[in-house]
């Protein structure tokens, strides 16, 4: 358990400074603490049934349950589908990430860990910053997952190894901003069931309301737009441009980098505010 | 002399008296109560924007809405029950049935009284959802004591899936854990039934399991009692298949309380 705590923590449980040097007070080693604090989410997560099995077997099951059922339609409409839900999967991986990473942020609030964290000197961010690589290293094992039984059903990457290459950058930059506002929605809330309410509201509209599941000429054609131009439907369309053979590159990616930049600053500064509120 | 006569359990009542109890617990907190309104909703509204024109090529939205209406009613009731069955293992942990135990109340009551607490919950999703689906384009058109039938089956198909959350959480460690083992169990029902696609637009390994699959049976008779054609038939499997799970699993989930709540109780 003794590595669950930062190592400059772990000097002032030590007891009190030898005379030589009394009066230096630890300081915060920022990498340390962030590595540290990911750790222990890391760990927090492994012990949970319900994290393992959202990160890991709803995904899984998602991705085999739109698979079978809509295979056979699509292929009807001309849709090879594998290939095109592959991407609404990953997204819907993150979403699940997002999701747990808000309910985390909620409970280190609700439990004290962020307020015993402040007063001992552990960098400000860390606890943020901690949840954050956890939680994208959670992602990174959702992603190869579904990869996995992406490549099981008949996925490839048919533009090359380099846009494949790109395909886990674009989906790390979708959790890490996505997470990141989650995070700040989490503890800016604060109480588990409405984060849970919260977070659901935001991801069914956003997850069915785009492209990643269905084409948009799917939809009524007064609500094409929205679907069209929302983040989600995007961050789709970069991902789909980096797994095609042949399709434009650079406007997918520019237009999914401006969201994603856009979404990435909100969740930065709500992020930080909640923080420090959540602390106090 | 005159000997002190034990108070004996009474199942019939004290089931009430822990319906009672439940359905208090829901109205303080409604959260649950929107969940199982707009879940539903949502699937409904969305599924249909983005999956009509892909299922069904050449029709409307309304048709959609009038074949998968009954779907989203039963993913309303189902996905609800987790949330029952996690509220079970809280009490068990929180001492409430060590309490219950203690006293001559039956064993039955607070695992019925749960399930019956829900048939309330279920009422006002299916009525909700029929309320909206209606001008959508869902049609009655089969007369009234068939609409009665519709509205009633997944009623007591939900007495049945409440017993299956029921037994899943006498098993388990946590609510956690509860609502992570249901949720992956009621998608595949949900998912691999004739609910979404028609039966012939599954792959073929899948289309048996679509066929005895529960869900599927309810849907099958709920769209019957909607729409007319022979009814008795599938009428009569959904019920086996509701009487099933009732007593199936209500059996096995008072025989796991029993042995739970005694051993917290000692």
């Amino acid at each position: 358990m003794t590595s669950t705590i930062p190592a400059a923590v772990a000097g002032t449980l030590a007891g009190p400074p030898p005379p030589g040097v009394a009066g230096t007070r630890p300081r915060p080693a920022f990498a340390t603490d962030v590595a540290v604090l990911a750790e222990r989410h890391l760990r927090l997560m492994s012990r949970r049934p319900a994290s393992i099995i959202s990160a890991i077997v709803l995904p899984l099951v998602f991705a085999l349950l739109f698979f079978t059922v809509f295979s056979r339609v699509m292929r009807r409409g001309g849709l090879d589908y594998i290939d095109y839900l592959l991407p609404a999967v990953v997204i819907q991986a993150v979403f699940f990430t997002g999701m747990s990473s808000a309910i985390l942020a909620a409970e280190d609030a609700l439990g004290g860990t962020l307020r015993r964290l402040r007063t001992m000197s552990v960098s400000r961010p860390a606890p943020a910053l901690g949840l954050l690589a956890a939680e994208l290293t959670r992602s990174l094992l959702s992603l190869g997952v579904l990869l996995a039984i992406g490549a099981a059903l008949g996925f490839r990457f048919h533009g090359g190894p380099w846009k494949a290459l790109g395909f886990p950058v674009v989906m790390l930059a979708f959790a890490a901003a996505l997470v990141t506002c989650f995070i700040a929605l989490g503890l800016a809330i604060r109480r588990l069931e409405a984060v849970t309410t919260a977070t659901n509201l935001i991801y069914f509209p956003f997850m069915l309301l785009s492209s990643a599941f269905t084409p948009a000429a799917a939809f009524p054609s007064w609500l094409r737009p929205v679907v069209e131009q929302q983040p989600v439907s995007r961050v789709a369309d970069a991902l789909r441009a980096l797994t095609a053979h042949d399709a434009a590159l650079a406007r997918p990616l520019l237009i999914a980098g401006a969201w994603l930049l856009g979404l990435g600053v909100v969740g930065v500064l709500g992020a930080s505010r909640a923080l420090g509120r959540a602390a106090a | 002399m005159s000997q002190v006569a034990l108070p004996r359990p009474a199942p019939v009542g004290d089931t009430l008296a822990m319906a009672g109890r439940a359905l208090r617990l829901m109205l303080r907190d409604p959260a649950t109560f929107v969940l199982a309104v707009f879940f539903p909703l949502i699937l409904l509204l969305l599924i249909t924007v983005s999956f009509a024109k892909i299922v069904y090529p050449g029709a409307g939205y309304d048709d959609y809405v009038d074949v998968s209406l009954p779907l989203f009613v039963l993913m309303g009731i189902a996905f609800a029950s987790p949330f029952t069955a996690a509220a079970t293992v809280t009490d068990l942990r929180d001492g409430f049935d060590a309490r219950i135990r203690t006293m001559p109340v039956s064993a039955l009551a607070p695992l019925a009284g749960r399930v019956l607490a829900d048939t309330a919950r279920s009422a006002i999703t299916i009525a909700v959802v029929v309320v909206v689906g209606v001008p959508l384009g869902f049609r009655f058109t089969a007369g009234p004591w068939a609409a009665i039938g519709f509205l009633l089956l997944p009623l007591v198909f939900g007495l049945g899936l409440g017993f299956l959350g029921l037994l899943v959480a006498m098993r388990a460690r946590d609510s956690e854990t509860v609502v992570a083992v249901l949720n992956p169990l009621l998608l595949v029902c949900s998912f691999l039934s004739t609910g979404m696609v028609q039966r012939s637009d599954l792959p073929g390994w899948v289309q048996p399991i679509a066929r005895v699959n529960p869900f599927s049976v309810v849907i099958e008779a709920m769209r019957a009692l909607a729409h007319g054609g022979a009814t008795t038939r599938p009428v009569i499997e959904a019920l086996v298949w509701s009487g099933v799970l009732i007593v199936g699993c209500g059996v096995l989930a008072v025989r796991g309380y029993r042995t739970r709540s005694d051993r917290l109780a000692a």
